[in-house]
C-alpha cells in the first residue's frame, strides 16, 4: 500500500500501552498520529487536529466511546473505528447505529486495523488516493490540482480548499457559516463576507458567469450542481 | 374422554366433567331422591289413614243399626227365602254385611255388588273386636277383590251379646283415590325438578364466576409475568383462600426467579469484565509484536519501548490470572487451612513492609498484644496488604495519614484501616466489593489492579468467619473494619459461601 501523506489519525483509549503501540505502529506506516486518553481530550483534539480517522475505545472512564462518537459525528465527517474488549452483539449494533463506521474486537490484528483504516479512507476521503472525477471536475489532492473540463485551474491555496470542499459536497446546500468553519477553521474569527469574496473570484476562474456551477440560494448559502 | 379434556368448555355449554354439570346433576339427584322419599312416606301414611277412616266410618254405620233392625235382619236371613226383603238398614254403597252368632254360624245379611265378607276365625274376630288391639280392620284378598273388613260386636244391651257383625268394603275405589293423589304429587315433583334445573343453571354460573376469574388470571401468568396476582376479595371464602395460597406461591416463585436472574446477571457481568480485563493486555502485547514485525524491531529505541510495555502488560496479565485463580479457589473452598495463633504478631511482622509501602505518608500503628485467633497467616497478610495498598493509593503522597489498629472489642478481634483520602461516594460504596468494580477515580490502571483486590479480601475474611465493613465520608476519608471471631468462640465452621 502506498503510504498516504497527510492522513491524520486520532487514537483514543484509556490504556496507555494500547495508545503507545498504536502511535508507534501508525507513525511507522506514515500516518500523522495523535493520542488522547479520554473522551473530552478527544473532542478537543478533533477541532484542532482535524483527523480523517478516529480509533476509539468503547470502555473509558468518564465519557464512554458511544458518547464520544455521538459528539464527533456532529462535528465533522470523520471515519470512526471503534475498539472494544466486549465481544457482544449489542455493543456492536449500538456502536454502528450511533454512527461508528467500523468495529473491532480486542485483541485485534494490527494489520487488519491498517486495512480497515484504508478501507474507510477510500470510502470517505477518495481524493486522498488520486484523481476524483465528479462531473466536469477532477480533483487530485496529491498534486493539489483541480481540473475543469481537463483544464487545470489556477487557484490560491484557500481557493483550492474552498472549491474542493464545495465540489466534494456537491448537491448539498452549504451555508456561509459552515463553509467558513470547514475551510477557514473554527478559530478563524473573520466575517462571513470573505466567503462571498472567494466565491466571486472562483466563479470568475470557472468562467461561471450565469452561476450555473455554483448556485446562490438566497438566505441559505451555496450549492454546487454537477 | 380425551376430547372432553382437549375441548375448552364454552361458557354456555355443560360438559360432562365440568363442575357446573356435576353440581347441577348431583343436587338434582338429591332433590329427586328426597321427593321420592316424601312420596313414599306420604303414600304409606295416606293409605293407612284412608283405610282407618273408612274402617271407623264402617264401624259407625254398624253401631248405628238398632237392635230391632238386627232382629229383623237376622230373621230375614234365617227364613232362607230367596226373595230378599229390603233391608231396614242403610249402608254405604259397595259394602256388604255378614253376621256370626255365638255358635259361629255365618250369615250373609247384605251383599252389595255381589261379594261377601270373609268368615273370620275366632282369633281374627277377637283381635278386631278387642279395643286394646290396635288393629281394628283387616285386609282380605282371599276373594276376587281385596276387601277392607271390620268386625263389630252386636248386643241387645250392654253385656249381652248376640254375635258379631262383619262388614267389608272394596278397597279398589280407595286405592284409586290414593293413586290419583300420588300422580298429582309425581307431577308436582317433576315440575319442581324442572324448575330447579332452570333456576340452578344461572345461579351456578354466577356462583362460579370467581373460579373462572382465577382460571383467566392463571392463564396470564407465565415465567416472564410473575407479578400478576389472583383476586382475593371475591366474596367466596374457599376461592379467596385458594387465591391467597396461590399468591403466596407466586410471590415465592417470583423471589426465587429474580434471585436466579440476579445471580445470572452477576455471572454474565463477571465473565464480560474478566474477558475485558484479559483482552486489554493481550491487545497491547499482540499489537506491539505486530508493530515490531512490521519493521519497528530494527529501530533500537522503538524495540526498547515495545519490550518494556510488553513486559509490564505480561506482568499485569499474570497478576490478573493469579487473582482470578485465587478467587475461584476461595469460592470452592472458603475454609483455608487455619491454625490458632497470635494475630498481633503477624501484623508486627508486616510493619516494615507497610512502612515501605506508605513512603512519606504517616503510618499510625496500634496493636493490642495477645490477640489469639484462628487464621491462615498468608491470607491475613494479603488482606492487610490489599486494604493498606488501597489506602496508600487513595491518599496524598505527603499529606496522607493511615491508621492501622488491631484491637479486641466485644469479644471479637477488630482490624481497622483508616485513611484521610478523598473518600468513596455513596453510590459507589455498595459496589466496591463487586468483582472488577472500580469507581471512576480509581480506574487508573497504573495504580490499581483489575478491581479484584477487595473481592479477594472479602472472600478471605468471610472464609475466616469474619465480616468486613466500609464507611466513608467524601473529603474526609475511608474506614475499613474487619472483624474476626476470637479463637475460643470460633466454631470451626466458616460462613457458607454463596458468592460469585
Amino acid at each position: 500500500m502506498q503510504p498516504l501523506k497527510g492522513v491524520r489519525i486520532l487514537a483514543v483509549d484509556d490504556e496507555p500501552h494500547i495508545l503507545q503501540f498504536l502511535e508507534l505502529g501508525l507513525k511507522n506506516e506514515g500516518y500523522e498520529v495523535r493520542c488522547a486518553d479520554n473522551g473530552l481530550t478527544a473532542i478537543a483534539d478533533m477541532e484542532e487536529f482535524k483527523p480523517h480517522v478516529v480509533i476509539l475505545d468503547v470502555m473509558m472512564p468518564g465519557m464512554d466511546g458511544f458518547e464520544v462518537v455521538r459528539h464527533l459525528k456532529k462535528l465533522d465527517n470523520v471515519a470512526v473505528i471503534m475498539l472494544t474488549a466486549r465481544d457482544e452483539v449489542d455493543d456492536r449494533v449500538k456502536g454502528l447505529s450511533i454512527g461508528a463506521d467500523d468495529y473491532m474486537v480486542k485483541p485485534f490484528s494490527f494489520e487488519e486495523l491498517l486495512a480497515r483504516i484504508n478501507a474507510r479512507l477510500r470510502n470517505q476521503f477518495p481524493h486522498l488516493f488520486g484523481e476524483v472525477i465528479l462531473g466536469p471536475f477532477s480533483i487530485d489532492d496529491r498534486r493539489r490540482e483541480i481540473k475543469l473540463d481537463k483544464r487545470i485551474l489556477e487557484l490560491s491555496p484557500t481557493e483550492y480548499e474552498l472549491l474542493k470542499y464545495m465540489v466534494l459536497n456537491h448537491g448539498l446546500v452549504l451555508s456561509k457559516k459552515l463553509i467558513l468553519d470547514k475551510v477557514w477553521g473554527y478559530d478563524f474569527g473573520g466575517e462571513e463576507n470573505i466567503v462571498e469574496v472567494y466565491v466571486r473570484s472562483l466563479r470568475e476562474k470557472l468562467n461561471d458567469k450565469d452561476h450555473r456551477l455554483i448556485r446562490t440560494l438566497r438566505g441559505s448559502g451555496y450549492r454546487v450542481d454537477i | 374422554m380425551k376430547t372432553a379434556h382437549t375441548d375448552k368448555p364454552g361458557p354456555g355449554r355443560l360438559e360432562f366433567h365440568s363442575l357446573r354439570f356435576q353440581l347441577l346433576s348431583r343436587s338434582l339427584i338429591i332433590l329427586a331422591v328426597l321427593l321420592g322419599f316424601i312420596g313414599i312416606i306420604q303414600y304409606v301414611f295416606m293409605r293407612d289413614n284412608t283405610f282407618r277412616n273408612m274402617a271407623v266410618s264402617l264401624q259407625g254405620q254398624v253401631r248405628n243399626i238398632s237392635p230391632a233392625a238386627w232382629e229383623s235382619l237376622l230373621a230375614g236371613s234365617s227364613s232362607g227365602t230367596d226373595e230378599q226383603p229390603r233391608p231396614p238398614v242403610i249402608l254405604m254403597p259397595g259394602t256388604s254385611l255378614a253376621f256370626i252368632d255365638e255358635e259361629g254360624n255365618y250369615a250373609l245379611l247384605i251383599s252389595d255388588h255381589g261379594f261377601q265378607p270373609p268368615s273370620l276365625t275366632p282369633e281374627q274376630k277377637n283381635q278386631l273386636i278387642d279395643p286394646r288391639s290396635r288393629q281394628f280392620y283387616l285386609l282380605d284378598n282371599t276373594g276376587s277383590e281385596e276387601q277392607l273388613v271390620v268386625a263389630v260386636p252386636v248386643g241387645r244391651e250392654a253385656g249381652q251379646t248376640m254375635g258379631t257383625a262383619i262388614i267389608s268394603t272394596r278397597t279398589a275405589p280407595l286405592k284409586e283415590l290414593l293413586l290419583r293423589h300420588m300422580l298429582v304429587f309425581l307431577a308436582l315433583a317433576l315440575g319442581a325438578l324442572f324448575m330447579g334445573l332452570l333456576a340452578f343453571l344461572p345461579v351456578l354460573r354466577r356462583t362460579l364466576i370467581p373460579l373462572s376469574n382465577m382460571v383467566d388470571t392463571a392463564a396470564q401468568i407465565d415465567a416472564g409475568n410473575l407479578d400478576r396476582r389472583f383476586p382475593t376479595q371475591q366474596g367466596q371464602v374457599e376461592v379467596d383462600r385458594l387465591a391467597e395460597s396461590f399468591n403466596g406461591m407466586l410471590h415465592r416463585l417470583e423471589v426465587t426467579f429474580s434471585a436466579e436472574k440476579e445471580t445470572q446477571e452477576q455471572m454474565r457481568r463477571f465473565i464480560a469484565d474478566a474477558s475485558h480485563e484479559l483482552r486489554t493486555p493481550l491487545t497491547s502485547i499482540h499489537g506491539f509484536l505486530e508493530v515490531l514485525l512490521r519493521g519497528a524491531a530494527n529501530q533500537p529505541e522503538q524495540l526498547e519501548t515495545a519490550l518494556q510495555s510488553m513486559h509490564s502488560e505480561s506482568l499485569r496479565l499474570n497478576k490478573l490470572v493469579e487473582d482470578l485463580l485465587l478467587l475461584s479457589k476461595l469460592d470452592r473452598t472458603p475454609c483455608a487451612e487455619m491454625e490458632v495463633g497470635y494475630l498481633d504478631q503477624t501484623l508486627m511482622e508486616m510493619e516494615p513492609q507497610l512502612r515501605i509501602l506508605a513512603g512519606e505518608r504517616r503510618l499510625v500503628l496500634t496493636i493490642q498484644p495477645d490477640l489469639e485467633c484462628r487464621f491462615n497467616p498468608d491470607q491475613i497478610k494479603q488482606v492487610v496488604l490489599n486494604l493498606f495498598q488501597n489506602a496508600v493509593q487513595h491518599t496524598d503522597s505527603f499529606e496522607g495519614v493511615i491508621r492501622v489498629s488491631l484491637l479486641k472489642a466485644h469479644e471479637k478481634v477488630q482490624l481497622v484501616i483508616q485513611d484521610n483520602g478523598p473518600g468513596i461516594s455513596p453510590e459507589h460504596i455498595n459496589h466496591i466489593f463487586e468483582r472488577f468494580y472500580r469507581s471512576e477515580n480509581s480506574r487508573n490502571r497504573r495504580e490499581g489492579g483489575a478491581g479484584l483486590g477487595l473481592s479477594i479480601t472479602k472472600a478471605i475474611v468471610e472464609g475466616h468467619g469474619g465480616t468486613i465493613q466500609v464507611s466513608s465520608k467524601v473529603g474526609e476519608g475511608t474506614r475499613v473494619q474487619v472483624t474476626f471471631p476470637e479463637a475460643d468462640l470460633w466454631s470451626g465452621q466458616a460462613a457458607s459461601s454463596g458468592r460469585i
